[in-house]
Parts: C-alpha cells; structure tokens; sequence
C-alpha cells in the first residue's frame, strides 16, 4: 500500500471514529439525564439550566448545585427554611437536601445538630423526589439525632 | 443569607404547649415562626431590644420549628426542637 493511500484510509477511519463517538456520546447522554429525572438533571446542571430569572431562587439553586459543601453546610438551615416556604416544588433545590443529608452521614464527627434537626424534617415532612432515595438516608440521620441530643 | 443562630440568644429545645424565650435586638420588630418541611409561617409583632416570649405552636413531639429574628439581610434562625409532655 502506498503511503499515500495508507494516509488516507487512516484519515478516513479518523473521522469515521470521531463521528460515530460523538454519536454514541451524545445518544448516551441524553437517555440518562432523561431516566434520571429533576435530580439527575441537576446533577449535571449547565448555568442555563440554573437561570430562572428569579434572583433568589438562581442563588439557592447555585448552593444546592454548584456551591462547596462547606457553603452549602454554613448556610443550610437558612437554604432549607427558603426552601421549605419560598420554593417546596423546586427540584433542584433538592440536590442541596441530598448534598447536605449525606456530608451529615459521611461526616458525623462534624454535625451541626441544628442544621441535622432541619434536613430530618424536611425530608419526613417535604416529599423529596425518589429518585433521590432520601428515604434510605433518612434512618442514619435519625440515628444520628438520637445520637446528639442533649 | 446569613447562616442559622449568630448573634441569636434562645432555647433549642421547648416542650409541647411551652413558650420560647428570645433575645432581641434593637431594630427587631418581627419573629417569624414556621415548621421545618412546610407550613404556614406566622408573623409575631415584638418589642425591639428586649425578649420575646412566643407561644410554641400547635405541632407534635418531634416537630422542628424555625424562629426566624428580624428579616431580610439581618435575620437570625434559631432552630428549636419541640419535645413531647407526654411520657
């Protein structure tokens, strides 16, 4: 085979490759932001998909998402209260429930038992979405309030 | 927003039926009561810079309440957890 010809059967498989990856890629990505409902699609949410046009709820909606943990965790009770009253429907204000509910079970050395006491009752009391399964959390931070009451 | 409790002076556990005792401020005019998950919010009219005696709410042993102290940029949360009088 010339070098001429390999160069383009190479060339060919090249973009062969890339157009059939991207295809892949992209069919994948769409079927599991579409199975996993609100809060898959939270987890991966771009900056448009945060924008509302209501500056408070684009802010909560950053904290529950996008945030460090230790903001979410230094502002939390303030984010659940918001939550609760301003924005109960908003499903990605749930991925910041989710977020906290486990850094308080990962990291129970470091409970804020304020902040441990308004997760619980949001999840019991606030239908969290099931894809989320806060359900299977919910024990641990019981055991958890149990734990650290005075 | 401003993180739960700082600067705020009161109880984080009342029993069913009691009062919640809360420091105030000399620009707080309002607390706020709510129960953590949803639910109404009620609004308590107070006098500045002296404390608050707010009547805890109708709810069941377990309940987590929100007090919330002034509003906007300047409110303070203190989370109370609401015991049982039964035994």
């Amino acid at each position: 085979m010339t070098s001429r010809r390999a160069f383009l059967v190479a060339g060919g498989m090249f973009t062969a490759g890339t157009v059939l990856g991207g295809a892949c890629g992209y069919t994948i990505g769409v079927a599991v932001g579409g199975a996993g409902g609100g809060g898959a699609a939270a987890a991966g949410a771009g900056e448009d998909e945060l924008k509302t046009g209501d500056a408070e709820l684009d802010e909560l909606r950053r904290l529950a998402v996008k945030a460090p943990i230790e903001e979410l965790v230094r502002l939390g009770v303030a984010f659940c209260r918001k939550r609760d009253i301003s924005y109960p429907s908003d499903a990605i204000l749930w991925r910041g429930i989710d977020r906290l509910a486990r850094h308080l079970v990962q990291d129970p050395s470091a409970v804020d038992r304020s902040l441990l006491l308004v997760v619980c009752a949001t999840i019991e009391r606030g239908s969290p979405p099931a894809e989320l399964r806060l359900d299977g959390v919910l024990p641990e931070l019981n055991s958890l309030r149990k734990a650290t009451r005075k | 927003m401003q993180g739960a409790g700082e600067g705020l002076r009161g109880p984080t556990v009342v029993p069913q039926g009691g009062t919640i005792v809360v420091g105030l401020g000399p620009n707080d005019t309002t607390v706020e009561i709510s129960q953590a998950g949803g639910g109404p919010v009620t609004k308590v009219k107070v006098e500045p810079g002296k404390q608050a005696s707010i009547p805890v709410p109708n709810v069941p042993g377990g309940a987590v309440l929100y007090v919330q102290i002034g509003t906007g940029a300047r409110a303070r949360i203190l989370v109370v957890e609401v015991i049982s009088t039964l035994n």
